[in-house]
Formats: structure tokens, C-alpha cells, sequence
């Protein structure tokens, strides 16, 4: 049984049919239960299931995932929300220094299954911190499980998986996407590390996740039109990456382009085409390529369609990796070195 | 430097059985024992200023508001009741003093002079700042909930080390109170005896929240937990903000160190144009806080003063709409940003990591037909 | 006329529904007028007039969803530029857009949500020019279907033509790393044609360079230097030290190893594990075979262990890999132990330990399709056993002439711990195990 849900109606779903399913389920975040959520996910959640289940907390991010360790001490599974990517960093010590490493420092005697569900990538003109990609640094972060979603049943399953995986999960949500519509079926939970591969081709493997699943994609079927095959991956987990999945492409297409929204100095891509390098070097018919966003903070919102990745820039990406003329044939870097670039 | 921290005093907040008032609702001047020594010199034409800047700044930030509605602004955060709580302590700024605020002071913005065609870029996502930080002395808009207040300690720490006659004000919300930022604040104003004033616009809600999720007492009651003395101050009320401006501007200066201000206001209007105040709060209660609204007892007021009200009103809606016009306008003729800017002012020097960057998103947008 | 496009009234909004409206097709509305309550995913906002003039189309209906970015009214402003307010400052913002380098797709005489349009792009045209039309659409790619939104995406035109493009080539199981393709492009070699050496199906280059070398008519350059580096740098300097430092001679037998080779070819120990058998007993019998010659004490040091080295030919160069503590070792697990250093050998998987600990060494040079030659010892070493190969010769066996499989045995020996003799009795009595399998009970 399908129904189509627009991708915050699928968290939604996803999040009432847990508390449904387990009394020990709580959501906690600012503004999420009479408002329903900045974006109305949960829309309806304290209504159905009371102020004690799902928390207006105050406002305070590190208390929010701070008091949701002591919770989880005593067995409850919380969902916590942070309201958008940007305001994420007050928590830092509490996700990286704390709730990450309480499994290892207790030699595996306690569980943390918190869930962090995070709005989070651009396109939605806003402004500042409002449309950032924080992904990598909880990447680098041992302990913690770090996924993400593309389409409305992806933001289902996963954040079902999310909230039963006695791990700690942040759960990045394509907030640019939340009103995009998809079909879900509510019987399927996924696990919380294999890739997607949602678009099958012989010459390219395009390497994606979150937002940028679809900008791959819909790159994949331009590229049709020039009889180039694309095989897009969606990543699905950022950590731990599923490696083996894009190896196995690489071995087919020997050609690999990785994209985000998030900057591209050590990121998922860093790590994901430093991965395929060790496993696939020989496979490799070309360097790798990244379209991600550029090494600066978020730009203002009227420039941020020049910072994401695009379709065009995803094919200038592919054009590179088959040897095609691409915006980089004829670039002279010589500037560089004499700082003249500007 | 050596550190002196006062004893607490039981009596350092005033106010907490009762905002600190001076204009009642019907213009009425009552007496405050605390608050009238520092309004000698407020007489008819002082007060017709205050009016006349809080019409202004209501005004500006109607147009804002319909600007967003009509697609010129991506997105505005209305300050619509708050005028009072933003203009009585504004005027009290010394030219020489800093401004540290949060992201809903329109009002501080147009007082200290930000140019209206660079402000109105900010909420045009053409930019993240909309004026010269050290040209205005007032620190870049701030997103981040409370994370300015530690940044206005640092401020007046540094300027005590130097001796400089400057106070910082530090401007936040009722939720910001919950953060730990804010209260790192007030035990660094505190060890510090920092010239800092804390200023809390508690407009009774942090977007859907109202404020008793943030707090069971009286926000004003908090900084005394910290040494800091506080003042509850209605924040609709220009004069009394004033006043207890000028009187922690005094005591920053004096060095006698910070001074809390809790302003006792409300937003009515939603919390940024993508809110939806309606599923959080009735009618009714916005209602109530439109009978005590700052501008209209300033009018009676300023009729009891015996004012040629006509005149007074024509004059600040001949300024108010002339104010209209030009953001209208600036908002309507703002120069969007280039997309190559995105790669300027990361850092003092540019890395040659970023202009190689800059250089193929150059070549990229030239590969475009079309595209310049 | 100025035509109003509905902007984002929330934060990444794609479409939104109008509720009512409060004027209607005619009407002379004033800036800032309410004109209509339209819900959003978010909230119902009122939407204020961004035009004083008269109400010239209302595009959509109460109840209708309209998209973000598509036209919503349009305004009759009229010509004359005092009547309205705005139009002064409209007029020039709508001829600023064409030059400005920010979003394209604001097309001059309307009037748009900076942040408009999801998923255009600078470079989109294709996709600015269709408004969004965020239906959900099947859409064939070469490899079944991929669901868009937004309509069939295209790329943007460039500055080129674009050129066609052709599969170069269907990819074969053979991988190399790109210096060796490199290598095979150079020289015209096909890499699917080489067989591959290397783990995975890897061609090395060894593969390549050994690979149909007639077939490729490449001018060979006189001669060429390669750095030499790692092992065989190590091997050089190992045999150079050997070479110079230690006096060697050597003894050659050719024996009949007719049965042992049967032995090997019926039973689970190879020649090799066999024909160390064959050594390991000897070396009771001439335990100096074994033993270091310590030429700055002037010591000899011998040892309670035969560690028997097995000299490996690798991509990478020569190496010795100790068997330990062999003596104790039947032929079965010898076999098992040199086939072991052979692969970690050739893996490089081999520890310090096994690389170092040998004191006697077995060579089977005879793979090389050689009778024999002097090998230099192992430094360290007082004996090196070279094996050649194993060739059918007629031969003496119980005093008739027949078809016989010899090999030659080689010795090669340090002369300041081995005279002659005993390198000779050493020999000798390697031969006759070797030629006698059976002798092996009664030693």
C-alpha cells in the first residue's frame, strides 16, 4: 500500500507511526509541538500524542541532545530536532564529545539510541545559516551514524531505522525538498548503510546524496540526450560510507564524479574518492571529479544557485572524466601563481 | 586586572512586582521614584523626536513586511509592538557606544544611521550584513540565538582595558535567555565588571513559545543570581526605557559595570513572514497587547502636553512615508551580488585553493551561452 | 502592464493555494492593498498589492493551487509614471535584471521572488524559461525510467558545439594502473590481448613489456635507464657484499632423480619439498653447511636449527624466505611451507622474520629452464643448493643406456668454513638420497 507524501509528511509519518509503535519514543525540539515544526513535520504530533511525548523544549541546543543523553540513560529513544543546520554548533560538544563515545568509554554497557533529525542543504533562499550542509564534521566522528535522505519513502524507511538503531543517528533532511511529493510505502524500513543505486549506466558514476540525488539524476537523463549513460548512487549513509557499492560501479564505468552541497575540503567526497582510490585505482579511467559547494561560508542566497551543484555543473563534471570539452579545456591557471587571478 | 566581584544584593532587581512605568496607557505621566531623575530634560519636543522615530520605525518595517509578501524581500523578522523597547534605549546610545544585537533590530539599524539601500540587501539575501559594522558601531546582525551577548562583554571588557569611554549594549530575545551563551555572558560581565548592558526585548515568545517555557520567574530576576542589578521595564513605554537606558549607561560608564534591562513587550506580528502566529497563540491576546501599544500613549501623551497633535502626526507620516519610499525603493533597485563575490573576504589573503576555485567558476559561467 | 509572479512566501515553498480574493478583475487597487489570503504550506498570509493601478487578470481561481514562480495578476499600471508611486521604482529595477548577473530567469517585466524558482540555476535557461511545473514526470533515460519533477531536464546550450559521443571502448576484465596503460598506449599494446600476472587480473609491467614484442613495431630506443630501487636495490648490495667479502667455490653432481620425481608426481610433496628433504638430511651429517662465519670475531657460529631459505623470483626482485626449524618437517609440510613463502613472497607479505632468519639456501633455477650456474650465497650464509633442471638424458641405470631424468646439483659453498671435501660429502650425500629416495629410511 503506497500513498504520496510530500517529504516532510513522510518524516512526519515516520515519526508518528515510532511513537505509535514504541512508548519509549519522545520527540524534543524548539517549537515542534504546538507549532508543529518551522516546517511542520511534526504537524499534529503533540495533539495526538501529548506535550509529554512530544516536547516543546526551551531554547537551547545543547540542552536539547544534553538532557536527551540522560534520557536515554534511562531506556527512552528521543528524536531531537535542531531547527535548522546552522544552529547546530551549540550542541557540538554534546553529539562529538559526549553521545558519541558513551558506548566505547562504558566498553559497550550503554546505549545511546538518540536520533537527531536535522533540516538541513540550500535552495531555499533564505538567509544566513539557514541553508547549510554540517554533514562531515559529525562525519568525523566516530560513534555516531551519520544518514541522509533523497525522496519522501528514503526520508520514511531511514528515519524509522534512525529511531530503532540503538546507535546515535543524525538524520540530515533535504529541507529544499521537503515539498516535493513521493510515493511511501510505510512497510518498508531500510537499513542505515547501503547505498541506493537509483539510475543504472555504463560510461559515469555519479556519487550523491541528500539534495543532490535529484539534481544527479535529472543530469543523468539530460545526459541521455547525448547518448551518455550515468549511473547515479545515492549515498544514503555519509557515515559509515558504503564503499563497496560505488567500488563495484567504478569497476563497471571507471569513471567517477562525487556531489554534495556541502564544501568540498575534507567532506564525504574527500573521503569517498580517497576510498575508491584505495580500492579501484586501476579501475579508474580518469581523475575523480566534485561538485560540491565552493571552499566559503554559505554565500547569500541570491548567488547560492552559483554555489550548489547544478545539473550543468554536474555534466561539465562528466564531460572532464570522458575526455570531453569541458569549461576546464582551455583554462590557463598560470595566473594563479602570480596571484593575478583577481 | 584585578577582579572585584560585589556581594549580591537581594535589592538589585527593581520592577519584579510591576514593570517600571512612567506613561500610562492614556498618556497619564506617573511619578518613579527610580526613573525620573534621569528624564529632567525630556520635555514636548524630546518626546515628539521618540514619537516621530517610533512612527518611522514602524513604518519601515510594515513596507519590510509587505515587501516580503510581494517578493522584494525573501524574508522579515517584524518588530511591530517593539518599537517603544528599541528607540527609548537607541537614543540613549552615546555615538561612541556599540551595538550588539540580534537579527529584529530594525530599529537600532535606522537610529544609528545604516544606510537603507545596504540594509534592505540583508533581507534581499543579497547580503549577509546590510552596513559597515565600525562605521555604525553596531556588529553585524545575529542569527544565532544570544551568541552577540558574549561578544558585547568582550567588546566592554576590551574597551575598560583601554580606558575607552565606550558601553556595549547587547541586545536578545526572552528565548535567548535559555541558551548557554547568554548566561556565560552574565558571569563575564559579572567577574569582568564589564561596561555592558544586557538588553532583553521579552516580546513573550521565541517563534511558537511563549516565554514561561523559557523561564518560572521573572527574566529580570535571573542576572541577579549573577551579581548583575536589573531593572523590569515596560517596554511599550518609550520614556521608562529611556530612563533605565540612561541609568545603566550611567552605571557602565561610572564604572559600577553591567546593568540588565528586561523589556516587557510584545511581537505581534509573526515571528518572520514564514511564521504562522495563529497556531500558537489567540487573537484575543494579541488584542490586548494592541490597547497598550507605544505609540499611542506617546500621542496622548504629547496632547496632554498640549502639542498640536495634527501637525506632530502629519510631520512624522511625511517623514514615516518618505522612510517607506526609499526602502521601497532600495529594495526595488538593490544591486544583487555578483556570483564571484562568493569567493571574496574568506580570508585576509586569498589561498590559492580558493582563486584556483574562483577561477573555474569563472571559466564554468563563461562556458554558458548566454551567461555572463 | 506589469505581471506579478507568486513569490516563495515561505522558506523553499513550491507552490502555494489562493484562498480568497479581495479585489476583483477591474478594480483600481493602491500600494499595499490586501488583495488576496493565500496559504502556504506554513501559514495563510494576506498578500498586499505591489502596484497601485487597476486589476487587469487574475490567473487563478479561489481554491486553486498556484506554483511559486508562475503568473499570479496582472496590473495595468498605466503609462504615466507619477500616477504611480512605484513605478519610478520599479522601471529601473526591471531594466537592472538583464545586466545583472544573478539569477537569469527574471524575465525584465515582471516581477519575482529573488529566491524563486527552485532548482534553476545561472546557467538553466532551459529550465528558467519553462515555469515550474513540479508534476512528476516519467522520463525515459538509456536504462529504464527516472521520475523528474519539474519537467524533462535539459542542458544548458554552450559556447560549443557539443560534440557526439562514442563509447571508446568496451571495458575489458584486464585493469592496469595508469602508468603501465600508459606504457601498453605507448607501445601499441592492447591490454585485453596481455595476460595478466598481477593480483585481480592486473597487468603489470612485466605483462606489457614482455608482452607480443614482434607484434609491435615500435622503435626501441638504444638503451634505456631505469632507476633501480626498493628490492632489487636491496638484492644488489646484498649480492655485491657476498660477492666481494666471501671466498666462494663451488661443486656440481648431476643425479638421477628419476625416482624421486616419481615420488613427487604420486604422492602430496613436491620435488622441491622432497629434494630439501634430501639436504636437511645431509646437513646431520656436515652440520657446517649451516653454520656463519664471523669474519671481524674470527667466529664461527652454528646453529641448532636448519632455517632453510627458499630464494623466491619476484616482480620486485629476489628474495630469500625462511622455512624455519626445517629439519623437523616431513615432505608434506615442507611443500606446504615453500608454496607459502612463494605466494607471501610474491604478495610481499612476508615478515622481517621469514625475510632474514634462513642459514642455508635452496635455489630451483632449473624453472628457468637452466642446468646449473653458481649461485652467491645469502649473506650470512655457508651454503647455497642450486637445483637445475630436471632434463630426460640417456643414462647409465643398472648398466644399460636408457632414457634417464637428470638434474644437476650445484654447491656453492664459503671457502673459509667448507674445504672441498666436505662440500663433496655434502653433495654426495644430497645425490644419493635424490637418486635412491629409499635411502632416506635408513638415514
Amino acid at each position: 500500500m503506497t500513498e504520496t507524501l510530500t517529504l516532510a509528511k513522510a518524516v512526519n509519518s515516520a515519526l508518528a507511526d515510532s511513537l505509535e509503535g514504541d512508548d519509549r519514543v519522545l520527540l524534543m525540539g524548539e517549537d515542534i509541538g504546538k507549532l508543529g515544526g518551522v516546517f511542520r513535520v511534526t504537524d499534529g504530533l503533540q495533539d495526538r500524542f501529548g506535550p509529554q511525548r512530544v516536547i516543546d523544549s526551551p531554547l537551547a541546543e545543547s540542552a536539547i541532545i544534553g538532557t536527551a543523553i540522560g534520557m536515554s540513560y534511562r531506556g527512552f529513544r528521543v528524536v531531537a530536532e535542531i531547527q535548522f543546520d546552522g544552529f547546530i554548533y551549540p550542541a557540538f560538544d554534546q553529539i562529538v564529545a559526549q553521545v558519541a563515545k558513551l558506548r566505547y568509554r562504558s566498553q559497550g554497557r550503554v546505549s545511546m539510541p538518540l536520533t537527531i533529525r536535522v533540516p538541513f542543504g540550500g535552495a531555499i533562499g533564505s538567509v544566513e545559516h539557514h541553508s547549510e550542509s554540517p554533514e562531515s564534521y559529525f562525519a568525523h566522528t566516530a560513534g555516531l551514524r551519520v544518514v541522509t535522505a533523497s525522496t519522501p519513502q528514503e526520508a520514511y524507511s531511514t528515519l524509522r531505522a534512525a529511531i530503532q538503531s540503538d546507535d546515535p543517528v543524525l538524520f540530515f533532511e533535504p529541507k529544499g525538498k521537503y515539498y516535493t511529493k513521493g510515493e511511501v510505502d510505510r512497510s518498508i524500513v531500510r537499513d542505515l548503510e547501503t547505498a541506493n543505486v537509483v539510475a543504472s549506466g555504463r560510461d559515469v558514476t555519479i556519487a550523491a546524496y541528500g539534495p543532490t540525488v535529484d539534481t544527479a539524476l535529472r543530469a543523468a537523463v539530460a545526459a541521455a540526450d547525448e547518448g551518455i549513460e550515468v549511473e547515479v548512487i545515492d549515498l544514503r549513509s555519509i557515515s559509515p560510507l558504503d564503499v563497496d557499492t560505488v567500488v563495484e560501479s567504478v569497476r563497471r564505468t571507471g569513471r567517477l564524479v562525487v556531489t554534495h552541497e556541502a564544501p568540498a575540503e575534507s567532506s564525504v567526497s574527500s573521503e569517498l574518492i580517497a576510498s575508491v582510490a584505495e580500492r579501484a585505482f586501476a579501475h579508474l579511467e580518469a581523475a575523480p571529479e566534485r561538485v560540491t559547494g565552493y571552499d566559503t561560508p554559505y554565500p547569500p542566497s541570491a548567488v547560492e544557485h552559483d554555489y550548489l551543484p547544478s545539473l550543468d555543473r554536474l555534466l561539465d563534471a562528466v564531460d572532464r572524466t570522458l575526455g570531453r570539452r569541458n569549461s576546464r579545456t582551455d583554462l590557463d591557471y598560470s595566473a594563479l601563481t602570480t596571484g593575478a587571478a583577481r | 586586572m584585578s577582579i572585584t566581584v560585589p556581594a549580591p544584593d537581594p535589592e538589585l532587581a527593581a520592577g519584579l512586582d510591576g514593570p517600571l512605568t512612567v506613561l500610562d496607557l492614556d498618556g497619564t505621566r506617573l511619578p518613579s521614584e527610580l526613573l525620573d531623575p534621569h528624564l529632567r530634560d525630556i520635555d514636548e519636543h524630546a518626546l515628539t523626536n521618540l514619537y516621530v522615530d517610533m512612527v518611522r520605525v514602524r513604518r519601515l518595517d510594515t513596507e519590510a513586511f509587505a515587501l516580503t509578501r510581494q517578493g522584494q524581500l525573501v524574508l522579515w523578522p517584524p518588530l511591530l509592538g517593539q518599537e517603544a523597547a528599541q528607540v527609548g534605549p537607541a537614543r540613549a546610545l552615546g555615538e561612541q557606544d556599540w551595538v550588539f544585537g540580534s537579527y529584529r533590530e530594525h530599529g537600532f539599524a535606522l537610529l544609528r544611521g545604516a544606510d537603507m539601500g545596504e540594509f534592505a540587501r540583508i533581507w534581499k539575501a543579497y547580503a549577509h550584513s546590510g552596513w559597515d559594522p565600525r562605521e555604525i558601531r553596531m556588529a553585524p546582525s545575529q542569527i544565532i540565538i544570544g551568541a552577540q551577548t558574549l561578544h558585547g562583554v568582550g567588546y566592554a571588557m576590551a574597551a575598560k582595558m583601554d580606558g575607552a569611554d565606550e558601553v556595549a549594549l547587547t541586545t536578545f530575545g526572552d528565548g535567548a535567555t535559555s541558551e548557554g551563551d547568554v548566561n556565560e555572558a552574565l558571569v563575564w560581565a559579572s567577574t569582568f565588571q564589564a561596561p555592558v548592558v544586557f538588553l532583553c526585548q521579552n516580546n513573550q515568545y521565541a517563534i511558537s513559545e511563549p516565554v514561561h517555557v523559557q523561564s518560572g520567574v521573572p527574566l529580570a530576576l535571573r542576572p541577579t543570581g549573577f551579581g548583575i542589578p536589573s531593572m523590569r521595564v515596560d517596554g511599550n513605554d518609550v520614556l521608562a526605557m529611556h530612563a533605565a537606558a540612561r541609568i545603566a549607561f550611567d552605571r557602565a560608564r561610572a564604572g559600577d559595570g553591567p546593568t540588565f534591562i528586561e523589556a516587557v513587550t510584545y511581537r505581534r506580528g509573526p515571528h518572520t513572514t514564514t511564521d504562522d502566529p495563529k497556531r500558537y497563540r489567540d487573537e484575543a491576546e494579541v488584542e490586548a497587547w494592541i490597547a497598550k501599544d507605544p505609540i499611542d500613549r506617546v500621542e496622548r501623551a504629547l496632547e496632554r502636553m498640549g502639542a498640536n497633535m495634527e501637525a506632530v502626526r502629519a510631520e512624522a507620516k511625511i517623514r514615516a512615508d518618505q522612510l517607506a519610499k526609499e526602502f521601497r525603493a532600495a529594495a526595488e533597485h538593490a544591486v544583487p551580488p555578483v556570483a564571484d563575490e562568493i569567493f571574496d573576504n574568506v580570508y585576509a589573503q586569498p589561498t590559492r585553493r580558493l582563486e584556483r576555485q574562483r577561477l573555474e567558476h569563472r571559466a564554468f559561467v563563461s562556458s554558458i551561452e548566454g551567461a555572463k | 502592464m506589469k505581471t506579478f509572479l507568486l513569490p516563495d512566501l515561505g522558506e523553499g515553498l513550491t507552490d502555494s493555494e489562493i484562498v480568497a480574493w479581495k479585489v476583483a478583475e477591474g478594480d483600481t487597487v493602491e500600494l499595499n492593498q490586501p488583495l488576496a489570503d493565500i496559504e502556504t504550506a506554513k501559514a495563510v498570509v494576506e498578500l498586499p498589492s505591489p502596484y497601485e493601478g487597476t486589476i487587469a487578470k487574475l490567473h487563478a481561481g479561489e481554491g486553486e493551487t498556484v506554483d511559486v514562480g508562475a503568473p499570479l495578476i496582472d496590473f495595468d499600471v498605466g503609462g504615466d509614471d507619477s500616477a504611480a508611486p512605484t513605478a519610478d521604482a520599479s522601471a529601473p529595477a526591471d531594466e537592472q535584471v538583464p545586466d545583472a548577473p544573478g539569477p537569469v530567469g527574471d524575465e525584465p517585466d515582471v516581477v519575482t521572488a529573488p529566491a524563486s524558482a527552485p532548482e534553476t540555476n545561472l546557467a538553466a535557461e532551459a529550465e528558467a524559461a519553462a515555469p515550474a511545473d513540479d508534476k512528476p514526470e516519467k522520463v525515459s533515460v538509456l536504462v529504464g525510467h527516472i521520475t523528474v519533477h519539474g519537467g524533462k531536464p535539459t542542458r544548458a546550450k554552450r559556447t560549443w558545439d557539443a560534440e557526439p559521443f562514442e563509447r571508446a571502448e568496451v571495458r575489458g576484465p584486464n585493469r592496469a594502473m595508469p602508468p603501465v596503460r600508459k606504457l601498453a598506449k605507448d607501445r601499441g599494446v592492447d591490454l585485453q590481448s596481455v595476460r595478466p600476472s598481477g593480483a585481480d587480473g592486473l597487468v603489470t609491467r612485466a605483462d606489457v613489456e614482455g608482452h607480443g614484442v614482434a607484434s609491435a613495431p615500435v622503435a626501441a630506443p638504444a638503451s634505456t635507464r631505469t632507476k633501480v630501487t626498493g628490492l632489487r636495490k636491496h638484492t644488489a648490495a646484498a649480492m655485491t657484499q657476498s660477492a666481494l667479502t666471501v671466498p666462494h667455490a663451488a661443486t656440481f653432481h648431476q643425479v638421477d632423480v628419476t625416482e624421486t620425481l616419481a615420488l613427487a608426481k604420486s604422492g602430496d610433496a613436491s620435488f622441491l619439498a622432497l629434494a630439501s628433504r634430501a639436504i636437511l638430511l645431509a646437513t646431520k651429517r656436515w652440520p657446517d653447511v649451516t653454520a656463519a662465519f664471523h669474519a671481524d670475531t674470527n667466529e664461527l657460529e652454528r646453529f641448532a636449527h636448519v632455517n632453510l631459505g627458499i630464494a623466491v623470483s619476484t616482480d620486485r626482485g629476489l628474495v630469500v624466505a625462511s622455512v624455519d626449524a626445517a629439519e623437523a618437517m616431513d615432505a608434506v609440510e615442507l611443500t606446504a611451507q615453500i608454496k607459502d613463502r612463494a605466494v607471501r613472497a610474491r604478495e610481499g607479505s612476508l615478515t622481517m622474520a621469514e625475510l632474514t632468519s634462513s642459514n642455508i639456501t635452496i635455489s630451483n633455477v632449473g624453472v628457468f629452464g637452466v642446468d646449473g650456474g653458481i649461485p652467491i650465497l645469502n649473506p650470512g650464509e655457508s651454503a647455497i643448493i642450486a637445483l637445475g633442471a630436471i632434463r630426460r638424458l640417456p643414462w647409465n641405470h643398472a648398466d644399460e643406456i636408457v632414457l634417464r631424468d637428470v638434474c644437476t646439483v650445484t654447491v656453492s659453498f664459503d671457502h673459509r668454513v667448507l674445504d672441498g671435501r666436505e662440500a663433496a660429502g655434502f653433495l654426495a650425500d644430497i645425490a644419493a638420497v635424490l637418486e635412491q629416495p629409499s635411502l632416506a629410511l635408513a638415514r
